[in-house]
């Protein structure tokens, strides 16, 4: 496949109190459209990837909301699959371009979660979880420690191998003005950092955000500098219980899987990628499932610093999740931006080198769905 | 088969932090999530019991929700 991205836009993640959902999705939808040169009307269809509007807002239907700003009158889908919901629309977009229904769309990830009480917002997450860990009394980063619990006793890694992944997320956004902590912090400050759910700790973790991300996308027909060139999708048991291995990420695994064989390469190909770091644990496991380590190495990452800028392997030269903020809708679709970006050779001071194939891969739940692209500049 | 201990609780556990939960494999094979009580340490491994606690008890109507938990095996 052959998908045009023809602009990104995306608004500064963090505390957005001055700004309402249907403000931040204006604001990446907007920069997404002027930096393709395209107007509203040359926009056949709007794809939203929204997590929580219902309960954080009592707002649905943003479809209609969305297009009521934009003063759109065409198709509009608001897409949800829990923190996936980015990747998601953005694939769902992708689609329907192959499909020949449309010719150029426009992507937006929007999540509002920081006008919220803690508790009110903790609830909301566990939504992406079963009813069974609800009942236990599981938050979701529980769910992320008994997988990292497992796998740190597995291949015997330490809470300060976990911590180099937060390190490295945070140097990198130190060169990314819109990203939530553009500040690098240290190992000491990550393993001093209180206990949330032993053994994560509150920078183990990614944080509650506002923010929107946008993309154009249309067909092979149209003329772009960077293109997606694979979308695969996949799924795991919703409930950690019901899964055979906690230390690995299945529904990553067959995503990528696919998407390798989409594109026509392996893990090798790959110049940099965006992972879902939702928790320091997750993105190791990311790397072991997209096969850019071996089950038990994936550590070796941030430690060795090969997926450092710079490094064989830069891996969240955008900050990721845990530096540049994760609202979760936005997420998916912030990962394609960040990409895409690169691959124009627009990154700035984050610039990986002579980049030609990249990677994003966002997860849902604790790994319930799985989305990855593959993006070239080919 | 794993563990953690809960130190932010979801709202209706705040009085019981910090608790521990657990992912238990049962005598069938299957696994269980669980709240585990009674216990000082831990490790994975560990032989578990199935017990009938109380599980939390704010609740709005009044009812108090029984369900599983379980405690360290002990001969």
């Amino acid at each position: 496949m052959k998908i045009a991205v023809l602009g990104t836009g995306i608004t500064k993640f963090g505390e957005r109190w001055e700004k309402s959902l249907v403000d931040l999705a204006e604001g990446a939808a907007l920069e997404a459209l002027d930096d393709a040169k395209v107007q509203v009307s040359g926009i056949e269809a709007i794809f939203i990837g929204n997590m929580l509007s219902g309960r954080v807002d009592n707002q649905v239907h943003l479809g209609s909301l969305i297009g009521e700003r934009l003063r759109f009158n065409g198709p509009t889908v608001r897409i949800e699959g829990a923190c996936a919901s980015g990747g998601m629309a953005t694939r769902e977009a992708v689609l329907s371009l192959l499909s020949g229904e449309y010719k150029k769309v426009l992507v937006v990830g929007v999540e509002k979660m920081t006008d919220c009480q803690n508790s009110q917002i903790s609830e909301a997450l566990m939504s992406a979880a079963g009813e069974e860990e609800r009942r236990a009394g599981l938050t979701f980063p529980s769910l992320f420690a008994l997988m990292a619990r497992a796998y740190m006793e597995k291949y015997k890694v330490s809470e300060k191998d976990l911590a180099a992944v937060a390190v490295k997320n945070h140097f990198h956004a130190s060169f990314n003005p819109k990203a939530q902590f553009p500040f690098e912090i240290t190992t000491k400050q990550v393993l001093k950092s209180p206990k949330i759910t032993e053994p994560i700790k509150l920078f183990d973790c990614s944080p509650i955000s506002d923010g929107a991300a946008a993309v154009v996308l249309a067909d092979k027909d149209t003329p772009c500098q960077v293109a997606i060139i694979a979308s695969a999708q996949a799924s795991d048991t919703l409930s950690l219980a019901r899964r055979r291995n906690l230390t690995k990420l299945l529904s990553v695994e067959k995503a990528a899987q696919k998407a390798y064989q989409m594109a026509d390469i392996g893990p090798k190909d790959i110049d940099l990628a965006e992972v879902h770091d939702c928790f320091t644990i997750a993105e190791i496991m990311a790397l072991e499932a997209l096969g850019f380590y071996k089950k038990g190495e994936g550590w070796r990452g941030a430690v060795e610093e090969g997926t450092y800028l710079g490094g064989k392997l830069p891996v969240n030269t955008s900050g990721g999740l845990k530096a540049f903020g994760h609202p979760v809708g936005a997420t998916g679709v912030k990962q394609v931006v960040e990409i895409a970006n690169q691959l124009k050779n627009k990154a700035g001071k984050r610039q990986v080198k002579g980049a030609r194939i990249g990677l994003t891969q966002n997860i849902g739940g604790a790994g319930g769905t799985a989305v990855v692209h593959i993006l070239s500049n080919d | 088969m794993s563990f953690s201990v809960i130190h932010i609780p979801p709202s209706g556990f705040e009085d019981q932090i910090p608790y521990r939960v657990g992912l238990v494999e049962l005598k069938d094979g299957s696994r269980m999530m669980g709240q585990i009580v009674e216990s000082k340490k831990l490790r994975i491994g560990q032989k578990m019991k199935a017990v009938f606690r109380i599980l939390n008890l704010q609740e709005k109507e009044g009812v108090i929700h029984y369900g599983i938990k379980f405690k360290p095996w002990k001969k």
